[in-house]
């Protein structure tokens, strides 16, 4: 076995693995990102940049667990831009290109005007940034001046003001491509893929967090984080928003032409290995990080790595969109299989879990009687796979498929 | 006082989320009480503790004190699954605990007085279980107590590092605020027995084990020998700042193999004992004593020397000053289940220097509180009681807890004086129904 290299190609643009970390709290000091690249990230997009620094005060608490703990299904914020000046930044995006100039460091913008986007993205270049990553999808909103009758109020979710940005932003580049971060909170994300892909970008990445409202303080009905009894629509991050990452992903690749990041909720390799088989390209990763720190980075390599070279893949691009002509509509899958559940009995701990669920989720198909062994009713059974998605042991229940 | 339960609420809030919530929950299927402890465990997690504690007090009225006193190892938390899978047991006493100390509810609702009255002898767990069991159903309850206490061996015995006062006090206060009128010191003899039936319509006996096995030979008398049971006692008392540090001596031996001798060598060490040794007629596999106990005896430095009987005892002007100890041997057992054990003729006796000895060798039930009340007695001298539980040979009286089971814990004392309330509750009524 030889081992993989995990070199990759996005938009133009050499990467020595696909690991990218997202424009957030991470990639907002030269420290932190200088820490990131000594640990092995291939890239990091500064968090978002703006002419101005923040168009309204950062407020804290900004981010609330939803179930906190090592296992934090996610992450809720209401973080804006970085409160560092454009001007600020591009000094330190120079000396990070001089100190490590095998890594890329990519620029996230955000402007008000025309102006501002096209400066944005001048000032980057000039500075020595390998990319431009337009970002018109945080979930805090972003607006642009003189336009009005617009969809939503993140730009892109409006596909006539996506388009128009886009353009704005990639005119302005002379030599570095510029791609349009985009947001899953819309109808039909393909359109505003499209509209990407017509401003003539060079990629798009996807997701952003999702818009959410994390829950509430029953003490004040504020949402939460809670900022003295006062909350606000949240970014929902982590790994409750991968899922909707892979599905949008999905839906775009034979949409557009241009190559796409795929980000949200990439904790493992395993969640790498999904959105490059689902058609990403490049990968970023954001709340993991954040989690798990910038070690995390061994645990993604180390486990594509492996997975490549015992299934015989020597680069990442082998695999982008190979899981695509697995994806079919409900209605074209197989009907006719006979699929039951298989418990094993000697792993079975017998906690009644299943049991409970079969009996009132699903189709009444477990008996556990006094002596507490699941045992399935295969007349009743019809496979549906809930208690397999409830058993609390590992390897314990599985679906299996039998002749019809 | 910390025990090695206790919990804090960062610790609870982490151990409630490891609970699976087992359908028909073996954890409670193995509570003498049936406290449904993944509901009160969810309740834990998902922050309504003070609905924990509602659920604990319904089920249990000593909940405090179960949760640090049961032998939960044997128990709920020995019947829980994620051992199936490698994990430790959830910590069910320290969260059972945990929430029933931080329980501000009211007092249980009482049903409207419906004009039954009901005496309850003792005031121990079973007593205090039917009391309660009958007073939510609207009876009116008296309790006549031998002693001045609540919560019988309860608060008396047990070390207090094991069960802090605080913890006993906790649920005793709550048992006080029910409308329960309680008598204290009340000797029941031939007379008062005869007015209680007579002047109540129902008679419940929770009197317990109050007969102490006494070591029967010579020198049992010794200054320097004091029973398990006073040892205790006096040892709980004085912690409670009630009473002298019971006097202790540098070495000591323990005898008899259940609790209390764990408890009494476990205390001789609090108490500044050099050496504590225990001697077990039979082996550790038939120590009656819990594991749990037994270990933490050991790694207090606790010696054991099993198959060990005492000869006879050493004086010195009054003074118990050593024993010979007999070695011992299993033989055919009795046909009781248990090995049998008989004196061992190649062992040789040896002498212990000791300056205190502690038997204890388990309590019987007062021969007296049968006889007065005219009911009978089981082979193994407890008292009988019929078909259905609870009911005694003479109509109108009824028994539970220890006097009736021969020992146990105080939980399943606690569980079965409920159920003989809500059996007595029952025939009050059918008794009514039939006039």
């Amino acid at each position: 076995m030889t081992k993989p290299d995990l070199n990759i190609d996005f938009a133009g643009v050499q990467f020595i693995n696909p690991f990218i970390i997202a424009a957030s709290p991470p990639t907002d000091s030269r420290e932190m990102i200088a820490r990131a690249f000594e640990a092995g990230w291939a890239g990091v997009v500064i968090k978002t940049v703006s002419p101005v620094g923040n168009y309204s005060p950062l407020v804290f608490p900004m981010m609330a667990g939803w179930q906190p703990g090592a296992n934090l299904t996610a992450l809720h914020n209401i973080d804006l831009l970085s409160d560092k000046l454009a001007d600020e930044w591009m000094e330190d995006v120079a000396w990070l290109k001089r100190r490590f100039p095998q890594q890329r460091v990519i620029v996230s913008i955000v402007g008000e005007s025309e102006s501002d986007w096209r400066q944005l993205v001048q000032q980057s270049e000039q500075a020595g940034a390998d990319m431009i990553e337009a970002s018109i999808s945080c979930p805090q909103g972003s607006m642009v001046e003189g336009e009005s009758d617009v969809d939503g109020w993140m730009i892109s979710q409006d596909a006539r003001l996506t388009e128009k940005v886009t353009r704005w932003s990639v005119e302005a580049a002379q030599h570095i491509p510029v791609y349009v971060k985009i947001t899953s909170g819309v109808t039909d994300i393909r359109q505003i893929a499209r509209a990407v892909e017509r401003g003539g970008a060079s990629g798009i990445c996807m997701i952003d967090s999702v818009e959410g409202i994390m829950g509430l303080d029953l003490a004040t009905f504020s949402p939460l984080p809670s900022v003295r009894g006062y909350g606000s629509h949240s970014g929902m991050t982590g790994r409750a928003i991968k899922p909707i990452g892979l599905r949008c992903v999905a839906d775009v690749v034979g949409t557009v032409k241009i190559p796409i990041a795929g980000v949200g909720g990439i904790y493992t390799w395993r969640d790498a290995l999904e959105y490059l088989l689902l058609g990403a390209s490049a990968l970023q990763v954001c709340t993991g990080v954040m989690h798990k720190g910038f070690g995390l980075i061994d645990q993604l390599l180390n486990g594509m790595g492996r997975w490549m070279a015992e299934n015989g893949y020597e680069r990442p691009s082998q695999l982008v969109g190979l899981a695509q002509p697995r994806i079919k509509g409900v209605e074209e899958l197989s009907p006719r299989d006979r699929v039951l559940s298989r418990i094993d009995l000697d792993a079975c701990i017998h906690c009644g879990l299943c049991y409970v669920a079969c009996r009132d989720g699903a189709h009444m198909a477990i008996r556990f009687g006094e002596e507490r062994i699941p045992l399935v009713d295969e007349e009743r059974c019809v496979g549906c796979g809930f208690c397999a998605s409830v058993c609390p042991v590992p390897a314990c229940i599985h679906m299996e498929l039998v002749d019809a | 006082m910390r025990t090695t339960r206790s919990i804090s609420h960062s610790e609870a809030i982490a151990e409630s989320r490891r609970c699976l919530g087992c359908y028909d929950a073996p954890c409670r299927q193995a509570c003498p009480a049936k406290v449904n402890i993944p509901e009160f465990i969810t309740r834990i997690r998902e922050d309504a503790i003070q609905g924990a504690g509602e659920l604990l007090y319904e089920a249990c009225p000593l909940a405090a004190t179960c949760g640090l006193a049961c032998p939960t190892t044997t128990l709920c938390e020995g019947a829980c699954v994620l051992q199936g899978i490698g994990q430790p047991p959830v910590r069910i006493g320290s969260l059972q605990t945990f929430a029933a100390m931080q329980y501000r509810g009211n007092d249980d609702e009482v049903g409207s007085g419906n004009g039954c009255r009901v005496a309850v002898v003792g005031a121990g767990p079973s007593s205090l279980g039917c009391a309660v069991a009958l007073r939510r159903q609207g009876h009116t309850v008296d309790v006549y107590e031998r002693g001045g206490d609540l919560g019988g061996l309860v608060g008396r015995v047990i070390p207090a590092h094991r069960l802090p006062q605080e913890a006993v006090d906790f649920d005793l206060e709550r048992l006080q605020r029910l409308g329960i009128t309680f008598y204290f010191q009340q000797n029941i003899g031939n007379a008062e027995a005869e007015s209680l039936l007579a002047d109540y319509d129902a008679v419940f006996l929770g009197v317990g084990l109050s007969g102490v096995n006494e070591l029967d030979m010579p020198g049992s008398g010794l200054a320097g020998v004091i029973s398990a049971m006073d040892f205790l006692a006096q040892a709980r008392r004085h912690y409670r700042g009630e009473a002298e540090k019971p006097e202790t001596g540098r070495r000591v031996a323990v005898i008899g193999g259940g609790n209390v001798a764990l408890d009494a060598a476990v205390m001789a060490k609090h108490l500044g004992a050099e050496r504590v040794m225990v001697l077990y007629r039979r082996g550790i596999d038939e120590m009656p004593g819990w594991r749990s106990e037994y270990s933490e005896a050991a790694s207090l430095g606790v010696e054991f020397r099993w198959l060990s009987v005492i000869d006879e005892f050493l004086q010195a002007g009054g003074r118990v000053r050593g024993v010979t100890v007999r070695g011992m041997r299993y033989s055919a057992g009795k046909g009781d289940g248990r090995r049998g054990v008989e004196a061992d003729p190649d062992a040789p006796l040896y002498e212990l220097p000791l300056d205190q000895v502690i038997p204890a060798l388990g309590q019987s039930l007062d021969e007296g509180i049968a006889d007065c009340f005219g009911i009978e007695r089981a082979a193994n001298g407890t008292l009988m009681t019929g078909e259905g539980g609870w009911r005694t040979s003479k109509p109108g009286l009824f028994a539970a807890g220890e006097c009736v089971n021969g020992g146990s814990t105080i939980v399943a004392c606690l569980a079965e004086g409920m159920a003989a309330g809500r059996l007595i509750h029952e025939w009050l009524f059918s008794r009514d129904e039939v006039r």
